[in-house]
């Protein structure tokens, strides 16, 4: 699949400072730079509909968003998230449309896409 | 069965410069990577042309711009599955892997794998708080992305990578409170004169230094975390000198202010396909583990299965690009596409370039070594095993019952049996194992992959009844609930 032209486009003059502009949306804009000329795009976290833009994985758009946990572990309920976002850790599994064990930080976001902590029937 | 003559996982340096190089010698390569575009870890792609001319001098990247461009020259020649995973090597060069059109399984006449490293992490008080990453992890969300990771960050662990990401951090407008560096500013001036021997790459080690000061971060030499602070996100980071062994000093801790701690001490290299294909290996710890035994021609104990890059010890970028363009001649070669007095010429070449970076690469070791003290940052409630969220207590209880070797531990403890398979704690519990019971590392034993290597789900399995009929001579009978779960 060619994703070349879906990849997120930084200005030179605008990667240096935080966005403080409203770019589609997006509510926690003051971790995003600005990178114009991104398709927004909108999936859910247990429910919740969060803001992200295409080419970005789904744990990106979380931390973006805020949102640093991405689960709670099974024997403590400890929470983590993103560790080595390489796809190694395996830390940031979570439930994408009811498929368990998915990477998000391999899984890139999409329209509509269901994501959860935990599995809900 | 799907065939293919030359298969290359991973499209990092290593394995764009084999699949370029193969390209020229006429033999078409299928190139099987994990994420959505070449460059692997390091080479991520530029975005676009403005951000490449812009006045931003970190996040403009303009390192691998060549390779890439060679690359895209060949993309016609070369079967690119990108977003693809290997998750399993089975006899006679079988690849299994999975990806958006399922799973597919190649059965290869040469395999190379130029499957990389990962960073090395010392389990320490705090570290599975979200907000905790690795340095390398915080540098792909800022330069793939355009997305800050926090607000206010600390790097730390040894290494010249760290002053790469504190300053692209910098850049993206995060403040960096500190680079907490283990080595010690004598350890570098000792051993300076071997840096000597990539004058270009001291340079530009230099320049970086000079750029760290001019953003007027605080470079922190001889020092380490030694504890994360928080309830469900890293609020704090613990800092304290260290000696030369890198044991922590706490009577002179201080408590820093972070909402983003990113620490790494090095690179391992990723072994595990090597490890399924039944190659030889053996232990280096300079080059960060266990890596399979290769030739000078980058051959393993497997015929027809090659290794090139970081996955076969631990040596940055411009190496892994000159050794896959070395795997690249020398498959070309056996395959009887390249004369081996041609070959043998062009082998003298890269061979000397390799042996003046690796003179370069032994200085820079020494200044950053992985230091002994690092496994004692662990205390007994500290969580050394992620995935199966083990203490420290838990592990040492096994080690003293009996648990001196790889095997036995994993079995007594689960240590290492989570979805991770042991790739994030097993290098320090290694190191803790051989020090509490005086044995050498490599005595203590690789910790083994088994395939899937990466989860997948049954549903994609099921539908591939050929790689399925692969995998097994008994008929399958798996019920339609499970077909979501994953392995």
């Amino acid at each position: 699949m060619d994703r070349s032209s879906q990849q997120p486009k930084l200005t030179p003059d605008e990667s240096v400072r935080p966005n403080r502009g409203v770019d589609e949306g997006c509510e926690n804009e003051m971790l995003r730079l600005n990178v114009p000329g991104r398709r927004a795009v909108q999936f859910t976290f247990d429910g919740e509909t969060i803001n992200a833009y295409e080419g970005e994985t789904i744990a990106v758009a979380l931390l973006a968003h805020g949102q640093r946990t991405l689960r709670h572990t099974d024997r403590y309920g400890q929470p983590r998230g993103l560790f080595c976002n390489i796809g190694v850790c395996h830390e940031c599994l979570v439930w994408i449309d009811g498929r368990s064990n998915q990477r998000a930080c391999q899984f890139l976001v999409s329209d509509g896409i269901e994501v959860r902590k935990e599995h809900k029937q | 069965m799907n065939r293919r003559q030359v298969v290359i996982v991973g499209a990092g340096p290593a394995g764009m410069a084999a699949a370029v190089t193969l390209c020229r010698e006429g033999v078409l390569p299928t190139v099987i990577d994990e994420n959505p575009q070449s460059g692997g870890q390091i080479y991520r792609q530029p975005r676009n042309a403005s951000q490449q001319s812009g006045s931003n001098e970190v996040l403009k990247d303009t390192r691998g711009n060549q390779l890439h461009r060679q690359f895209q020259q060949c993309r016609e020649q070369i079967e690119h599955l990108s977003d693809n995973t290997v998750w399993g090597i089975y006899s006679h060069r079988q690849v299994a892997c999975n990806g958006p059109d399922g799973c597919q399984m190649f059965a290869a006449d040469h395999l190379l794998l130029a499957t990389g490293a990962y960073e090395y992490v010392c389990p320490f008080p705090g570290w599975t708080l979200p907000g905790v990453m690795t340095p390398g992890a915080a540098q792909s969300v800022v330069k793939s992305h355009g997305v800050r990771p926090g607000k206010t960050a600390i790097v730390a662990g040894t290494g010249p990578f760290l002053l790469v990401v504190a300053l692209q951090l910098h850049n993206a407008g995060v403040k960096v409170a500190a680079i907490v560096e283990t080595a010690r500013r004598r350890d570098l001036w000792r051993h300076c004169p071997g840096l000597f021997w990539d004058l270009a790459m001291f340079a530009e080690g230099a320049g970086y230094m000079r750029r760290i000061r001019q953003a007027g971060i605080p470079m922190m030499w001889g020092q380490v975390v030694t504890c994360a602070e928080g309830n469900d996100a890293v609020a704090a980071a613990v800092v304290a000198p260290c000696n030369e062994e890198g044991v922590a000093d706490p009577g002179q801790a201080r408590t820093i202010p972070v909402d983003t701690l990113c620490v790494a001490y090095g690179f391992v290299p990723r072994f595990e396909l090597a490890q399924l294909a039944g190659c030889e290996m053996e232990y280096r710890e300079a080059m960060g583990g266990w890596i399979p035994k290769m030739d000078s021609h980058l051959a393993t104990s497997i015929p027809g299965v090659w290794v090139a890059g970081d996955g076969g010890g631990v040596a940055g970028a411009i190496v892994a690009q000159l050794e896959g363009t070395l795997a690249g001649l020398a498959i070309a070669n056996s395959l009887g596409r390249l004369d081996t007095a041609t070959f043998q010429n062009r082998y003298r070449k890269l061979s000397r370039q390799l042996a003046k970076m690796h003179r370069f690469r032994e200085a820079l070791d020494r200044v950053y070594q992985v230091r002994e003290g690092l496994t004692k940052l662990a205390t007994e409630n500290t969580i050394v095993c992620r995935c199966e969220e083990l203490s420290c207590a838990e592990v040492d209880a096994g080690i003293e019952s009996g648990g001196t070797r790889s095997r036995t531990l994993k079995v007594m403890t689960r240590l290492g049996m989570g979805p991770c398979q042991g790739r994030m704690c097993w290098p320090a519990m290694a190191r803790r194992i051989a020090r509490k019971t005086h044995q050498r590392v490599e005595e203590v034993g690789q910790f083994s992959f088994r395939p899937p290597t990466q989860p997948i789900c049954l549903g994609d399995l099921l539908a591939d009844n050929q790689t399925l009929s692969q995998l097994t001579d008994r008929p399958t009978v798996i019920e339609k609930s499970v077909k979501n779960q994953t392995l």
